[in-house]
């Protein structure tokens, strides 16, 4: 009964909303809309799961004093700051500098986002635009017909796509990069997309008729 | 540029600095790098604590459960969505003790992912399929069309798209060999998937710059803080 | 080592600094270019400006931190124009780490017009599993968000008086740096049959130009690019209204050292092919 159960509930339910999305009835929309509501409350709850996880193996990483562990201290205190900063009574205030509670302008919680999380975030991303040049540096190779093809099309649509294309070249590249995006680029794309799509039915269908069990995990 | 007040200009100095330990980053892995991501981490998982419990579970689930067990709200609808939440959660929870209790983690998974599979799979035909094809058929149900133009419809347009997408799939279907007729289909595809790549990659080199441009600009703005 | 070969084994960091050089520099001249606005953009543009005074538009601004220069100028343009024409929104963000920053961007942009929160725009809030949220949200916005991000309860609020679902909005339209665009399309249009709009990061922007195409989409804004067209459309005066279209003339030479290097790289490769 380990198994069996649960995939009797991944077939119910999952035949149930595949079901449900011919059916216009309102008793099967009532049922429909509440089981989405039981996944967002679920999923809520499952999300906890991962962030004990991520504490635990700093925590156990501090205890044990493995390299590194003088970062994690910076992780979970900051994470402590946070998450008690979105509980914090707005009435309070926590000085001029650091901010008062609740989550409105000049509160710590957003403070932290605005000025911590944000930057650092942002910064990370960007980060991408010098790896993104080292790579197209050393490894953009037109080896082949079909490598210079791409090279090609990236080179017209770098062009095409800003203002100082059109201004050297014409308004040709710009229209040519448009032709390249609508058409061709539409066509391959497409390809890809009901690839995708053929892709996501089998999976979702082995999954709620029970042939893929690897959701399941290990042992009996 | 405006007066700033300085407890923003310290937070900003703050965001700044953080800014260049990631940026450190570019010469070398630094204990000054590793810190500041250690930080955002942290911050954000506490970010989605916050998240999860203010905006979802409180108001999705411990105040329609207040307010039945108070007695203001009571419907059949409401308990059932009640406790049916409240047992998966929990079982969801078990899998934090491990062991045998653990086990029944697995109905709450059954029951979220049954419920997110079964719903993908008409829309999946829907959307990714139906939608698409429809969109290669109706290429040629609008008539008259010319028979060229940049970005509109025109014959030659929708014809290439239609090759396009054909041939594409026909390069990606692998249970037959690319031999024959079949072959010089899906070569023809593979040229438009390298248009199509070569387009992702010069929008990708358009957007990785645009996020550099963000973070350059704002550091200019926190050096006009000071000079 | 010949010079070719030394600039095949060159340094990555020498790289790294001729890219920032070339962001650098340019934030000390301005030059303007004009931008071309695309059809897929334009389309946006009008439909907004065919929409009469207290139509009601659903907006659903769910992009992180790190994609703001890309996905913040367009929503702020976006933004303007509706409120501009007494256009009403409620907005949703369905991505984990935008709610706080999709509220910023509201209420700033609502000063500038005087809007009143809970007549003239609408904030909800988050949810997790954008799919279920949208889907619910096809049905009745209180089944997932019985109040708003502010914990108001939504029937208290004057605009949701009379607004059950997206049936009573105009339009969706989603600024979204994430696959949950793929949602919107899938759930919103591809369930609801609603006209949908997707402002998307110039990454994403290559994969749906298909279902432009097909019809999913009635209308396509592509990173930075796309946003200084919306600017551009919108026709505001000011530096603080066209961020987007100051940052595409930075944009203008940074792509030509990339191009100046993918050539250099190759000119490199094929000077010392055959010479190993």
């Amino acid at each position: 009964m380990r198994k069996e159960i649960p995939l009797a509930i991944m077939l119910v339910t999952g035949v149930f909303m595949a079901v449900q999305f011919f059916v216009p009835h309102e008793i099967p929309s009532l049922i429909y809309t509440n089981l989405n509501k039981t996944v967002q409350v679920v999923g809520a709850v499952a999300l906890v799961l991962g962030i004990v996880s991520i504490l635990s193996i700093h925590l156990a990483k501090i205890g044990k004093k493995q390299p590194g562990f003088g970062y994690s201290y910076f992780l979970i205190v900051f994470f402590v700051l946070m998450a008690s900063s979105g509980f914090l009574p707005k009435s309070l205030n926590l000085g001029s500098f650091l901010g008062h509670g609740g989550n409105e302008e000049g509160s710590f919680f957003l403070n932290m986002y605005n000025y911590v999380l944000n930057p650092v975030q942002s910064t990370m991303f960007a980060l991408l635009a010098f790896f993104i040049a080292s790579a197209a540096y050393r490894a953009f190779r037109a080896r082949s017909i079909i490598a210079t093809l791409l090279l090609l099309t990236a080179i017209i649509v770098m062009l095409g796509r800003v203002p100082i294309g059109p201004a050297i070249f014409g308004d040709w590249i710009a229209e040519l990069a448009d032709w390249i995006m609508a058409v061709p680029n539409a066509g391959a794309k497409r390809a890809i997309i009901v690839g995708v799509g053929m892709g996501i039915l089998s999976l979702s269908l082995k999954m709620v008729l029970g042939i893929e069990r690897a959701w399941l995990g290990g042992g009996r | 540029m405006p007066e700033i007040s300085l407890v923003t200009a310290v937070w900003t100095t703050l965001a700044a600095f953080l800014s260049l330990c990631i940026f450190s980053f570019l010469y070398k892995d630094n204990p000054f790098y590793k810190i500041a991501e250690h930080i955002v981490v942290g911050v954000s998982n506490g970010y989605w604590v916050i998240l999860l419990f203010r905006d979802t579970f409180k108001p999705l689930w411990l105040d329609p459960a207040w307010s039945l067990v108070s007695g203001k709200g009571l419907s059949a609808e409401l308990t059932i969505f009640v406790l049916v939440s409240l047992v998966f959660s929990v079982f969801m929870l078990l899998r934090l003790i491990g062991g045998k209790a653990a086990l029944l983690s697995r109905w709450s998974m059954a029951a979220i992912l049954g419920i997110s599979a079964g719903v993908l799979i008409p829309l999946s035909v829907q959307t990714y399929m139906y939608e698409q094809l429809k969109g290669n058929v109706l290429s040629f149900g609008a008539f008259p069309l010319p028979f060229f133009s940049v970005a509109g419809q025109a014959a030659f347009n929708n014809l290439l798209i239609i090759i396009g997408s054909l041939s594409g799939l026909a390069y990606f279907f692998f249970s037959k060999e690319h031999k024959g007729y079949f072959g010089a289909t899906a070569q023809v595809g593979i040229w438009f998937l390298m248009i199509g790549f070569g387009a992702t990659f010069g929008y990708t080199v358009m957007a990785r710059l645009s996020l550099l441009i963000g973070r350059i600009e704002f550091m200019k703005e926190w050096l006009q803080i000071f000079f | 080592m010949g010079f070719f070969e030394k600039m095949r084994q060159i340094d990555r960091r020498w790289i790294f600094l001729a890219v920032g050089v070339a962001i650098i520099l340019p934030f000390f001249f301005y030059i303007g270019l004009p931008i071309k606005v695309t059809p897929e953009v334009k389309v946006l543009y009008d439909s907004v400006e065919r929409l009469k005074p207290g139509d009601v538009v659903f907006f659903a601004p769910e992009y992180d931190p790190g994609t703001i220069p890309e996905l913040q100028p367009m929503c702020h343009a976006f933004l303007r124009q509706c409120f501009s024409k007494g256009i009403k929104i409620v907005a949703v963000c369905l991505f984990q780490l935008g709610p706080a920053q999709a509220e910023q961007d509201l209420t700033l942009i609502a000063k500038e017009y005087n809007q009143k929160y809970g007549v003239d725009y609408v904030y909800l809030g988050y949810k997790p599993y954008p799919e279920t949220v949208i889907l619910n949200m096809g049905e009745d916005f209180r089944k997932s968000f019985p109040k708003d991000y502010y914990g108001n309860l939504v029937d208290t609020l004057p605009m949701m008086r009379n607004l059950k679902n997206y049936s009573d909005t105009k339009m969706i339209i989603s600024i979204n740096a994430t696959s949950g665009a793929d949602y919107w399309i899938r759930s919103a249009h591809g369930r609801y049959n609603i006209p949908l709009g997707l402002g998307v990061t110039a990454v994403m922007a290559t994969d749906y130009y298909t279902y432009l195409q097909s019809g999913q989409l009635f209308a396509l804004v592509g990173g930075m690019k796309g946003a200084a067209e919306m600017e551009q459309l919108v026709g505001l005066e000011g530096k603080k209204y066209n961020r987007a279209t100051a940052r595409m003339d930075i944009q203008n030479f940074a792509h030509l050292v990339i191009i100046f290097f993918v050539i250099l790289g190759n000119v490199a490769y094929f000077a010392t092919w055959g010479k190993k």
